[in-house]
């Protein structure tokens, strides 16, 4: 079964006065969730407990049944994960990681499939340069593919809008589309439209707090980008008082 | 507010900044400096007397030809790190100077703060040299330390003259794939990944690895001209630290992306054993050139086979420990990592020199560092 569940999940910062959680979360099979919340309200720190990068202080991952640690590298490798900040390797090309990182999941024959994943990412004019030289949105178009490449069972997308041209976004709604149903996909954005065309279950982050938005399932396009709004000024009028 | 003003609030931020940085990881710099202050005097402890003996054995004016050398090494070095600070300085990146210039400062303040951050780069360098290094190792004549000044100060200027140039816009050069599409191992490919960008890509790494090779070809000669045993020691354990410094400009490389690696399903084990084989392999590789030029250089008829051979553990030493301490502080601060390599480095080096049983003590402290370090991987 592709579930994640996250039960009493915390973790505190003392030194930046921040408390994340104690936060629960359920997602079946196929369930796509849109994150959204201010920025610093514990989004990217989640998706690091989520996918295995930061420790909770308390609480359980339950990834597809299994228990999260920090070295459960088989359950890691079903997962596709693009963070906010784009660290990559800078000496190397996109055609070399993307090789490198077909070769470590096991993805065969190579050159066929690369030249596939290069093209459906527009990557192909550049994948010779260094990342060093290439603009955010190639960079993002490359980690994206590194995301996507092996079909994840869990896809986590943190701002995976950011910096993307009108063509790349469609591609990655395209993406989304076609794998809809066959995994589970988390995505922050700030961008409600896609958030409400591309989701059956929404959240928002305040203060490292998760507050699901019910309606949202059965909330049509307009509304679900109403309700997102709604809900995202109120508790951030709430914070302020 | 007049422009002495804001030229010298650009200095004291510019400046401030390293402060802000250390304050915020305080925990890590003081888990630092006491490590190697404790490294340090465990070092002059031990083997305070055995050092002393063997530097008493070396001719005086050996001795004096050597610390003259090294000082005068030190400060031409000086003067290309200056140039890389000063270049970094002049330079259109993000900075204290590229922000006031955006932010609508005059350009001839941002070119004061330049020139006058410059002139404290300069005299706090220098100054440290001259007052603090210099008195104690060298005592050099007037028109010397001009003249070791003044050579000094033109490597600064010209290589801060080719270096201060901005890259240029555009494509930068198309990089040959550094992997083949032929289906191997696991570790075979994290193996090859790395090999072929120290070898390749990192020009640090590079520059390290062909340094050592320098200071061993270098060690040759020294056995040709029957130099002392201890010298080439000291230089053998030069040799090697540099190969270590290599593997610890990769790991930086490495640790910038780590997230990636995770992705992929890297554990810690994995990480660590690849880094062990290459380290290994740089090493026993290191060991066998040094065999050869000791041979070569007939050595084996100088000295006793007891103690001309405590050279190879030595060559294989920094890189076959670097592995095991490679998680414990800091993996993403090269410095930091050549600092504390180097200073176990040297110990358990001086250690072997004095009495070669002192190779199980570097095997102990491997397992126990590796224990120390355990899963650490996850946490960089």
């Amino acid at each position: 079964m592709l579930t994640l569940e996250l039960s009493s999940l915390s973790k505190n910062f003392p030194q930046s006065h921040f408390q994340l959680g104690p936060l629960d979360l359920n997602m079946e099979e196929g369930d796509s969730l849109a994150l959204f919340g201010k920025n610093g309200s514990g989004k990217s720190t989640l998706f690091h407990m989520i996918t295995g990068h930061l420790r909770p202080d308390s609480g359980r991952i339950q990834v597809f049944g299994e228990t999260l640690k920090m070295d459960a590298f088989t359950l890691k490798r079903r997962m596709g994960y693009l963070p906010q900040n784009l660290d990559l390797p800078r000496w190397v090309s996109g055609f070399d990681i993307i090789t490198y990182a077909m070769k470590l999941h096991g993805m065969n024959p190579i050159a066929a499939e690369r030249q596939k994943i290069l093209d459906y990412w527009d990557c192909s004019s550049f994948a010779h340069k260094p990342l060093a030289a290439c603009s955010y949105g190639m960079q993002k178009r490359i980690a994206l593919a590194l995301a996507s490449m092996h079909k994840p069972d869990l896809l986590i997308l943190d701002e995976p809008f950011s910096g993307l041209d009108l063509y790349h976004i469609r591609a990655l709604e395209d993406l989304l589309e076609q794998r809809r149903g066959q995994q589970l996909t988390i995505v922050s954005t700030h961008v409600a439209a896609y958030a409400a065309k591309l989701s059956n279950k929404a959240a928002t982050m305040h203060g490292g707090q998760l507050k699901p938005l019910l309606p949202w399932i059965h909330a049509d396009f307009m509304t679900r980008i109403k309700l997102m709004e709604d809900q995202f000024f109120v508790s951030g009028s709430e914070e302020k008082s | 507010m007049p422009k002495w003003q804001r030229i010298l609030a650009l200095i004291v931020h510019h400046n401030k900044q390293n402060l802000i940085r250390i304050r915020y990881d305080w925990g890590r710099e003081m888990l630092v400096l006491s490590s190697t202050g404790i490294l340090l005097g465990l070092f002059y402890y031990i083997f305070h007397d055995f050092l002393h003996t063997k530097l008493n054995d070396l001719p005086e004016s050996l001795r004096q030809g050597i610390s003259t050398r090294l000082m005068a090494t030190v400060l031409l070095g000086l003067g290309a790190w200056i140039a890389g600070r000063l270049a970094q300085l002049f330079k259109d990146q993000p900075g204290w100077a590229l922000f006031a210039l955006r932010s609508g400062e005059q350009p001839s303040v941002v070119d004061a703060f330049r020139r006058c951050q410059a002139l404290l780069i300069l005299v706090l360098s220098y100054g440290f040299f001259w007052l603090a290094l210099a008195p104690s190792f060298v005592h050099w004549s007037l028109q010397d330390s001009v003249i070791l000044q003044s050579s000094s100060l033109a490597i600064a200027a010209l290589l801060f003259f080719f270096m201060r140039k901005n890259p240029a816009p555009g494509p930068s050069k198309w990089l040959q794939p550094i992997l083949n599409d032929k289906l191997v191992s696991r570790a075979q490919t994290l193996r090859t990944w790395r090999w072929y960008q120290m070898l390749r890509r990192n020009r640090l790494c590079r520059l390290c690895l062909g340094l050592s090779a320098f200071v061993q070809i270098l060690i040759g000669i020294m056995h040709g001209l029957g130099w002392p045993l201890f010298l080439c020691v000291l230089a053998t354990m030069l040799a090697s630290a540099l190969l270590a410094w290599a593997v610890a400009f990769q790991l930086e490389e490495d640790m910038r992306a780590v997230w990636f690696e995770r992705q992929l399903g890297c554990s810690h084990e994995e990480f660590v054993r690849v880094y062990q084989e290459l380290c290994w392999f740089l090493g026993l590789g290191l060991a066998l050139l040094s065999l050869a030029l000791a041979l070569i250089g007939g050595v084996a008829a100088r000295e006793p086979a007891s103690e001309w051979l405590k050279l190879l553990p030595i060559a294989c030493l920094f890189p076959v420990i670097t592995p095991s301490i490679m998680f414990q502080v800091a993996p993403d601060r090269p410095l930091l990592q050549i600092l504390i390599t180097s200073l176990i480095g040297l110990f358990l080096g001086t250690a072997i020199y004095a009495n070669v049983l002192a190779i199980f003590l570097v095997a102990v402290a491997i397992h126990y560092a590796k224990t120390y370090q355990k899963d650490n991987f996850y946490r960089s």
